[in-house]
């Protein structure tokens, strides 16, 4: 007995150390713990201006205080927008008569949009954006949603933070940051839309490909994919995972958003890298190839995808090594994104857009010019090529390239660095861009005669954390 | 040569009048390096038999000036005669340590500290670089060791700052004033051969030895791959592995001349040569390769001024060049980039120290060492710039003993490196209540600089941190040490403390830059046995339990087990040899880990049995020996911790011969 008890005391000595110590939960400066998790008290609904205190009904949390969305108003603690709200046309309590409409606050006879019987009354109403008529007439938008297309929604754009593991929902129209974000996620690298209800979310470090309810941002779904997942590109109900640490591209089958399975898996042969991609009009899936000086291209008209042989860009006059990344298809023509490196990773000259004909293979390039280094991913609008020029991460710009010309037709000059892209299909002119320097994105917008850039920040304040990407719904 | 000691363990009290002790020296040009005499282990050992039959003598266990009341584990590798081990096989046989395996170093960890606080030392001079990630063990030739000595837990105070985890003592050949020799020669497969030869000799004056050690291997074992791990239908199939070759040699002189009547004076000259190829991930082949070259040289000069007084000085160069370069057309992703411009972008490290050190007993029960240091490092790197930074070092540390069976062990040292100091106390207790029985409880605490590459390289994606603080930690353990005249037994029980850990952090588009991130805690235990149940057999076994948490960090992670440390390690072996006849069988079975600090993602744990036999051909004018091995003999799929495949089963056959000597663990004398 007393041999055991010998044997025993240092261990038990051991364990009592270890259960004596706490350990000591740490947020970055802009957030504070409540219920465990790390959260920013200025714009979480269920936490705000202090742990537990929630905005109930359709408020946001706005800047600590609960609070309508900018341009709605509380009327008898309903956020509505008084421009087009026929119960409370221009002021709460105006109602417009039977028959009416409100337009830009006043009522006027007639009905552009859809009308909806309520009780008794038939009401006119824009199913776009009434969250009483989502979509469609008796379709309520749960608390905390706005009816946006359509759709209820928390918010129609959408950016994520690298280290937090999240996906932040904002309302466009003003860009305020909305909750609850997605989040469980570790390393978010690329986002990408479903349907019109899901959001899907790529976990860089995890190796899972997310589905999120654009309602709640509540997970319906996931599955691991291949290693190192850069883009995600969604076509039909399959979405098309690019993932550089296999050297494939992982189909994933999302008919059923619950239960996401694995479709395909094409191989494009070892030290590929790929890292960026783009389909064609045929369903032909174009994809760079980072650590080759080629352009792979998988055809996926047919239910299994078929590789081709990859093709050698002409990357002469380069300085540095071309590490091509982002891939953009206008016409017949597929362009790819040439970084230019030198061995420390820095610019080493202009960036360049090399291209490919497909109908006769010529190749070419396009120099992005000495503003533009380290040209990285990219997005079409029309005949348009919005480059993101990430530069040494201090002074990057968006370079705008008209395929027609093949020339640098506008630069936008955002500074920070510019990781990824996302045009607003719905609204010509407004541009979004992931800064991978800073905390937050880029809010463009070209609609007027001088285009104004404001930087909004989603991601918590901390040394280590940045924006990976950024989604808009049309 | 030590001053003599009160030895409570033997029961008798130190008696005699002894000279004051020196006091604490300024800085002056002295060498570190271990006084690893006989006395020190007659101190610590029962009863020796030396006997022209072969008795096995007692296990070895560190001796009181490597350690006084701490927990260590010996390994003397002629028990290990006519195995291929390589420096880490041979420090897994001890509990408590964990080998971090990648393509570019395999680096030793201790009691779940990193490679940066796990200090290995070579005949005393310090290996781990000033520009940190540890030292590669592939770069110390096996074939010129003697001795391992791994002493667990925090032991800052005696060995210095950066030992947070713990030390390897590593020993090459002691000088006996014997004259032999050894030839070994070993075929495995993967195209592996190793050659080693040493010579020594001399007498009362003088005694010297050159070894001299080749290797080279191929490293072309066939890896499985699967090019699309999702898909069920895809096939696996087995490629050899490519740009995996290695080859090195290594060179040791040593040389020792006796001052009189009291006082020695010892050198040693160390040099190695290696280049291995990096040879990337299945998916992303990779080009480059790795130069290496070390040299190491060290004077010390010991005397005996009095009869309970040693007093020693030394000086020490340790020079580093590594290069990685590649001119081939895969350039990976792991790797560092390809140099530009002509030659390779070598990258140079000097580290040159001097040290003082005195040992006295001033009363009888009382025994009291300092020490002095003062040394440099300069670091020369395309990827660090230039740099050079201080090390000052003073330390004190005494034992004393109550009676005849009590010993306490307090220590302070005070270190100074570059920008950085601090204390690092400790104090150990012993108490032996009966012959057979110790009991111990130590506790110590320390903390370890940044390293040059923490604080300054910028290479690539990798960004510098200049403002990090240093990490500090501290470890309490207790247990006890059975010894029987064929067996020992160790038990331990530990906990450590790690604030401050640095971590890199990644930040956007693949950069990751340090910062000072976590506290963590480290607590478990260790069980050795070491035991001859017969003249000829000898049976050990290990089990080492090493549970950590993230103790300071995001709410997510809070609370998760540290990656890269895997929680369980058993390890057992049986070996006998009888006659012209040996063999052994090994096994060991380590458990899954973590590899992110998510805790989401792991690496499986894996059984790996090793067994050998061999034959003695002929026993005059020397013993030579044919033995056989097989490696991973069931063909385990392992891999290491970032992925990368390692060797299935491999086979070695190996000749060896060594002169008549002295009666080992196992053999009988002529």
């Amino acid at each position: 007995m007393k041999a055991t008890v010998l044997r025993l005391l240092p261990l038990l000595f051991v364990l009592f150390l270890a259960a004596c110590t706490e350990g000591a939960a740490e947020c970055p400066e802009s957030n504070t713990v409540c219920s465990g998790q790390c959260t920013n008290l200025a714009v979480d609904r269920f936490n705000c201006g202090g742990c537990g205190i929630v905005c109930g009904g359709d408020f946001q949390c706005i800047d600590g205080g609960c609070a309508c969305l900018p341009g709605q108003t509380a009327c008898e603690d309903t956020c509505t927008n008084l421009d087009n709200d026929v119960r409370n046309c221009g002021a709460c309590g105006n109602a417009c008569a039977a028959g009416q409409q409100c337009v830009d606050g006043a009522c006027s006879e007639g009905c552009d949009g859809t009308l909806c019987a309520v009780g008794e009354e038939e009401l006119c109403v824009d199913t776009e954006t009434n969250a009483d008529h989502c979509g469609a007439c008796g379709n309520a938008c749960p608390d905390g949603t706005s009816c946006l297309g359509g759709v209820c929604a928390l918010g129609d754009l959408y950016a994520s933070c690298a280290t937090e593991g999240s996906v932040v929902p904002l309302i466009k129209a003003s860009n305020t940051i909305v909750s609850p974000r997605a989040t469980g996620i570790d390393s978010p690298q690329a986002l990408a839309l479903l349907g019109d209800s899901y959001v899907l979310a790529a976990g860089g470090l995890d190796n899972v490909l997310y589905v999120f309810d654009r309602a709640t941002m509540g997970k319906v779904g996931e599955i691991t994919v291949a290693t190192v997942p850069n883009q995600i590109l969604v076509r039909g109900q399959r979405a098309y995972v690019i993932s550089s640490g296999e050297n494939l591209v992982h189909v994933i089958d999302l008919t059923d958003p619950a239960a996401p399975k694995t479709a395909d898996q094409v191989a494009l042969g070892a030290g590929v890298n790929p890292m960026g991609g783009a389909f064609d009009e045929s369903g032909t899936l174009w994809i760079s190839s980072w650590l080759s000086s080629r352009l792979h291209s998988v055809d996926f008209s047919g239910n299994l995808g078929v590789a081709g042989e990859p093709i050698e860009l002409d990357t002469t006059g380069v300085e540095g090594t071309p590490y091509p990344t982002g891939v953009a298809v206008v016409g017949d023509t597929v362009y790819v994104s040439l970084n230019n490196l030198d061995e420390n990773y820095q610019p080493a000259g202009n960036g360049r857009l090399a291209t490919f004909e497909r109908s006769s293979g010529e190749r070419g390039m396009i120099d992005l010019g000495a503003t533009c280094t380290n040209p990285g991913f990219m997005a079409v609008r029309g005949t348009e090529i919005y480059v993101a020029c990430t530069d040494s991460y201090v002074s990057g710009e968006v370079a705008v390239v008209d395929a027609e010309s093949a020339q640098v037709v506008r630069r936008l000059a955002t500074g920070g660095a510019p990781a990824r892209v996302a045009l607003d299909e719905g609204r010509p002119g407004f541009v979004y861009v992931a800064d991978a320097a800073g905390r937050g994105f880029f809010a463009i917008d070209e609609s007027g005669e001088e285009a104004t850039i404001e930087k909004v920040d989603v991601c918590p304040e901390a040394a280590w954390e940045f924006n990976t990407d950024v989604l808009v719904v049309p | 040569m030590v001053a003599r000691r009160p030895d409570p363990r033997r029961g008798s009290q130190r008696r005699g009048q002894l000279a004051s002790v020196a006091a604490l020296i300024a800085a002056c040009v002295l060498a570190p390096m271990r006084a690893r005499a006989e006395d020190d282990r007659e101190v610590r050992v029962g009863p020796v038999e030396v006997t022209a039959t072969a008795e096995p003598t007692p296990p070895p266990e560190p001796t009181v000036a490597e350690e006084p009341t701490g927990f260590g584990t010996v390994i003397e590798t002629r028990a290990f005669d006519g195995q291929k081990l390589d420096v880490a096989e041979l420090l897994l046989q001890a509990p408590g340590t964990r080998i971090h395996h990648a393509p570019g170093a395999q680096t030793l960890m201790l009691r779940g500290a990193s490679s940066d606080q796990s200090l290995v030392l070579l005949d005393g001079i310090p290996l781990n670089a000033a520009a940190g990630g540890g030292i590669d063990l592939r770069t110390i030739p096996a074939s010129l060791l003697e001795r391992i000595t791994l002493l667990r837990g925090n032991e800052g105070a005696r060995y210095g700052a950066g030992a947070l985890g713990g030390v390897a003592l590593l020993e090459t050949r002691a000088l006996r004033g014997e004259s032999g020799g050894s030839v070994t020669l070993s075929h495995g497969s993967f195209g592996t051969w190793d050659f080693a030869g040493a010579a020594w000799g001399g007498g009362e004056t003088a005694s010297g030895l050159a070894a001299i050690t080749l290797r080279r291997s191929d490293g072309d074992y066939p890896a499985a791959f699967d090019p699309t791990r999702h898909n069920g239908a895809a096939d696996t199939t087995r490629d050899p592995l490519a740009n995996n070759d290695d080859q090195g040699a290594g060179a040791l002189l040593k040389g020792r001349l006796a001052l009189g009547d009291d006082a020695e004076a010892h050198g040693l000259l160390h040099g190695w040569l290696g280049e291995r190829g990096l040879p990337g991930t299945l998916y992303f082949p990779d080009d480059h390769r790795r130069d290496e070259r070390r040299l190491l040289a060290a004077v010390r000069i010991e005397g005996r001024p009095a009869a309970d007084l040693l007093l020693g000085a030394g000086v020490s160069l340790r020079h580093d060049e590594m290069a990685v370069w590649s001119d081939g057309a895969n350039r990976g992703i792991v790797s560092q980039p390809a140099a530009s411009g002509a030659g390779k972008p070598w990258q140079i490290e000097n580290a040159l120290a001097a040290r003082l050190h005195g040992e006295a007993a001033p009363v009888g029960w009382n025994l009291v060492r300092a020490e002095a240091q003062v040394g440099s490092d300069w670091l020369d790197s395309p990827y660090h710039g230039t740099r050079q930074r201080e090390r000052l070092a003073l330390g004190l540390a005494d034992e004393i003993y109550l009676g005849s069976s009590v010993t306490l062990a307090p220590a302070l040292r005070w270190d100074r490196v570059g920008d950085h100091e601090g204390l690092s106390p400790r104090i150990g207790a012993a108490w032996r209540p009966i012959e057979l029985l110790e009991l111990r409880a130590n506790w110590g605490r320390t903390f370890r600089a940044p390293t040059f590459g923490e604080l300054y390289m910028e290479q690539a994606l990798v960004k510098a941190n200049p403002d990090l603080d240093p990490e500090t930690g501290w470890t309490a353990d207790a247990g006890f040490v059975l010894r029987f005249p064929r067996a020992l037994l160790q038990l331990t029980g530990f906990y450590a403390r790690t604030e401050d850990l640095i971590l890199y952090e990644t930040l956007s588009l693949g950069i990751s830059k340090p910062f000072n991130l976590h506290d963590t805690e480290v607590y478990g235990g260790e069980v050795e046995a070491l035991w001859h149940p017969l003249r000829w057999l000898t049976l050990s076994a290990g089990y080492s339990l090493m549970l950590t948490r993230n103790l300071r960090d995001d709410p997510r992670y809070l609370g998760n087990e540290l990656f890269f440390r895997p929680p369980y390690r058993l390890h057992g072996r049986a070996a006998a040899r009888e006659g012209d006849y040996e063999a052994f069988v090994e096994g060991s079975w380590q458990s899954s880990q973590y590899i992110n600090r998510a805790n989401t993602d792991s690496l499986p744990g894996g059984t790996i049995v090793r067994a050998g036999a061999g034959y003695r051909i002929t026993e005059v004018p020397w013993a030579l020996w044919l033995s056989a091995q097989v490696d991973n003999a069931f063909d385990a799929l392992l891999r290491d911790q970032l992925g990368f495949p390692q060797p299935g089963r491999a086979f070695t056959v190996t000749l060896r011969a060594h002169s008549p000597r002295a009666a080992a663990p196992f053999e009988e004398t002529p």
